[in-house]
């Protein structure tokens, strides 16, 4: 979608809603859902759009592979369904998330029901976890087995040949702070008189589940089966996984440091230390899904040759 | 690289057909010692076969002393240099094996494979 119907849209939308709210009567709540509904619709279908040359071509460059044109049109292919599913996924977790939102304006008297997710971050978080989810469906739906002779390579495939090793330190790293840190204030609340403990444990929780997310999806990269044993196809299949491997890890990293960062601001004493984790840590961890997602080069073959 | 095979049309069984194969490139060196082989999952989702199939040509290549398994760290290719058995060696040992086992089917006994080579190594 382009940026000008974007950005017409959103003028649409805030202008109409202020000339109801301010004639009408309309509550401004409808306009920030439909503002809100906007963001989602813009998310999916700016994912839905065509997967231009431009970016196969930077694709090819980030994981150092050659393609003919009928492997192009099916790389390309591949590639627009697995962008698809993710940001689908990404705009049905902020549905969700905004959901209680949403009921609260629309029926006022159901507004407990904003209580079941009860937590302000929640939104991103959400879309985040979603965000992976969706990734792990696109690697999980793509399965394709391979016809003809049942070939298979004798090389062990691992988790590190398709996206660093200090990732998952850094996963297993965060979630194990944020559950000491929950641990923390649940022990000792006389320490922490400013929360009931509930925010910390919330957020702990959503790290470990990153971290599982993340495994299992690794499991399904590293396991699906090899498409071709050698040549192009081999290359291609490889940095399928890769791109895999990156967009899920980085999605899951993402979420593991937001979800640290709200746990150890709860712990940590207020003033600037707090601060600066809570505004400092979900930042460096969209940076790190930027980073992982859309930046890092990598070489499966180069990879596994220097590991061996 | 190092490539198995499954051949479904064949009559040996593919967990026969997996053995043979990792057991001849273990033997002849084209899997060097410290190899880890692919998990059982990996092999299995490779070659369209069962679990079950893989995880039993593992196993009988431990019983025959080519790998060793070791739980988290997977399955490795073991030294069989050292214990001996060189890779001709051991060739000749798995065809005599077979060879032993064809005749046994005739009905043959043991002296009689002896006097069948002896026959069959003599000047003509």
């Amino acid at each position: 979608m382009r940026s000008r119907t974007v950005f017409l849209g959103y003028a649409v939308i805030l202008g109409l809603g202020l000339v109801l709210a301010e004639f009408v009567g309309v509550d401004p709540g409808w306009m920030a859902i439909a503002l809100w509904s906007w963001l989602i619709v813009v998310i999916v279908a700016g994912a839905s759009g065509p997967y231009t040359d431009e970016m196969l071509d930077r694709w090819s460059l980030r994981y150092d592979v050659a393609m003919d044109h009928p492997r192009r049109e099916w790389i390309r292919a591949r590639l627009c369904r697995a962008r698809r599913a993710r940001w689908a996924a990404v705009g049905l977790g902020m549905g969700v998330a905004w959901t209680p939102t949403f009921v609260g304006m629309v029926a006022p008297e159901h507004s407990g029901f904003t209580a079941v997710v009860f937590l302000g971050w929640n939104t991103p978080l959400i879309a985040l976890i979603a965000a992976a989810l969706g990734t792990l469906i696109s690697e999980l739906v793509v399965v394709q087995r391979p016809r003809g002779a049942r070939l298979a390579a004798l090389e062990r495939r691992k988790w590190g040949h398709y996206v660093g090793d200090h990732w998952r330190s850094l996963l297993t790293g965060s979630s194990g702070v944020a559950v000491l840190a929950a641990a923390a204030v649940l022990s000792d609340r006389s320490r922490h008189p400013s929360t009931d403990g509930r925010v910390a444990a919330v957020a702990a929780a959503w790290t470990v589940v990153a971290l599982v997310l993340a495994l299992v999806g690794m499991r399904a990269i590293v396991d699906r089966p090899l498409l071709a044993v050698a040549g192009m196809d081999r290359q291609l299949d490889e940095a399928l996984r890769a791109d895999g491997a990156h967009h899920l890890v980085g999605a899951a990293v993402a979420m593991s440091l937001f979800g640290s960062s709200v746990a150890l601001n709860e712990v940590l004493p207020g003033g600037l230390p707090g601060l600066l984790v809570f505004v400092f840590g979900p930042w460096f961890g969209v940076a790190c899904w930027w980073f992982l997602a859309r930046q890092e080069t990598w070489n499966v073959e180069r990879v596994r040759w220097r590991r061996a | 690289m190092n490539v198995v095979s499954i051949d479904s049309s064949s009559p040996v069984p593919p967990f026969e057909q997996l053995r043979m194969q990792l057991s001849e490139q273990i033997r002849s060196g084209a899997i060097t010692a410290g190899t880890q082989l692919p998990t059982v999952r990996q092999l299995a989702g490779d070659l369209g076969i069962a679990k079950n199939t893989v995880v039993r040509a593992y196993r009988a290549l431990e019983e025959e002393g080519l790998v060793r398994a070791d739980g988290r760290a997977g399955t490795t290719v073991l030294d069989i240099g050292a214990g001996g058995e060189s890779a001709v060696a051991a060739r000749v040992a798995e065809a005599t094996r077979r060879y032993l086992a064809e005749l046994e089917r005739l009905g043959l006994s043991g002296q009689d494979a002896l006097d069948a080579v002896r026959r069959g190594v003599a000047p003509t």
